[in-house]
C-alpha cells in the first residue's frame, strides 16, 4: 500500500494502518531493531511500540516521509532498550559498530567527554552528505541501521574485506574533516 | 561515551537520506522476490 494511504489510515485512527505499515515496513524494523538488541523478543517489543507510537502520534503529526518517520523511532526505542537491559550483548551489530568508532574517539586516550554541540552534529550530517553515493549508503547502512558487514558485502555485490576497507576509509576521512573543522578528538 | 553520542546525534540525520540508504535494500527484496 502507498505511504499515503497508510497515513491516512492512521489519521482517520483506522486499525488497518497498524497492519498495513507493519505488512510494508515490519521486516526492515525488525532488522532495525535486532542489529540493536540482538534478541528477538526484545526487537518485537519495539516494533509493536513504534506502532503504537505512530497511532498515537501520526493523527495530529502526519510525517512526510513514513519509513524514515518508523525507522527513527525504532532506532531510538531499540537504542533506549539497549542501554536499560542489563545483559550484555557484545555480538550485537551496535557494539560492534561502538569499536568501529574507536577510530574517530579514543575512549582509552580521552580525558574527557566531547562536548556534542549542534555544531557537531551539523558538521557531521554535511559531511555524510558530501560523501560520494555509495559511501554514503554504505556508512549509514553500518552506523544508522547497524547492517551487518556481511549483509553490506552481499546487498553490494562486494567481498567482506572491501567493505570494512570502505568503512575504514569513510571513517579515517570523517576524523579527518572533524579535526580541520576545528574539534578536538 | 563518545562513540555512543556520536551514533546517537545520527539518529536526526535528513530523512531522505535514510530513504536513499535503503535504496539497495528494495532492489535486493525485489531481486529475491523475483527468483
Amino acid at each position: 500500500m502507498d505511504d499515503g494511504l497508510i497515513i491516512e489510515l492512521f489519521r482517520k485512527q483506522d486499525n488497518s494502518a497498524i497492519t498495513e505499515a507493519d505488512k510494508k515496513y515490519g521486516k526492515l524494523l525488525m532488522k532495525l531493531a535486532i542489529g540493536i538488541l540482538c534478541s528477538k523478543e526484545e526487537a518485537e517489543e519495539v516494533i509493536n511500540d513504534t506502532l503504537l507510537a505512530a497511532w498515537n502520534n501520526i493523527r495530529n503529526n502526519p510525517p512526510d516521509n513514513l519509513q524514515a518517520y518508523l525507522c527513527k523511532i525504532t532506532r531510538n526505542l531499540a537504542l533506549n532498550k539497549f542501554r536499560s537491559s542489563k545483559a550484555k550483548k557484545r555480538n550485537s551489530e551496535y557494539v560492534l559498530s561502538l569499536d568501529e568508532m574507536g577510530d574517530i574517539f579514543s575512549e582509552a586516550d580521552s580525558t574527557e567527554e566531547i562536548f556534542f554541540s549542534k555544531e557537531l552534529q551539523n558538521f557531521l550530517f554535511g559531511f555524510i552528505k558530501a560523501l560520494p553515493d555509495e559511501q554514503r549508503r554504505i556508512f549509514l547502512r553500518r552506523y544508522w541501521f547497524f547492517d551487518s558487514i556481511k549483509d553490506i558485502a552481499a546487498s553490494w555485490g562486494i567481498s567482506e574485506s572491501k567493505a570494512k576497507t570502505l568503512l575504514f576509509r569513510t571513517r579515517k576521512k570523517l576524523k579527518e574533516y572533524l579535526e580541520k573543522e576545528g574539534f578536538n578528538i | 561515551m563518545n562513540n555512543e553520542k556520536l551514533l546517537d546525534i545520527l539518529s536526526d540525520i535528513d530523512d531522505s537520506l535514510i530513504s536513499d540508504a535503503l535504496q539497495n535494500e528494495k532492489a535486493e527484496i525485489k531481486r529475491i522476490s523475483e527468483k
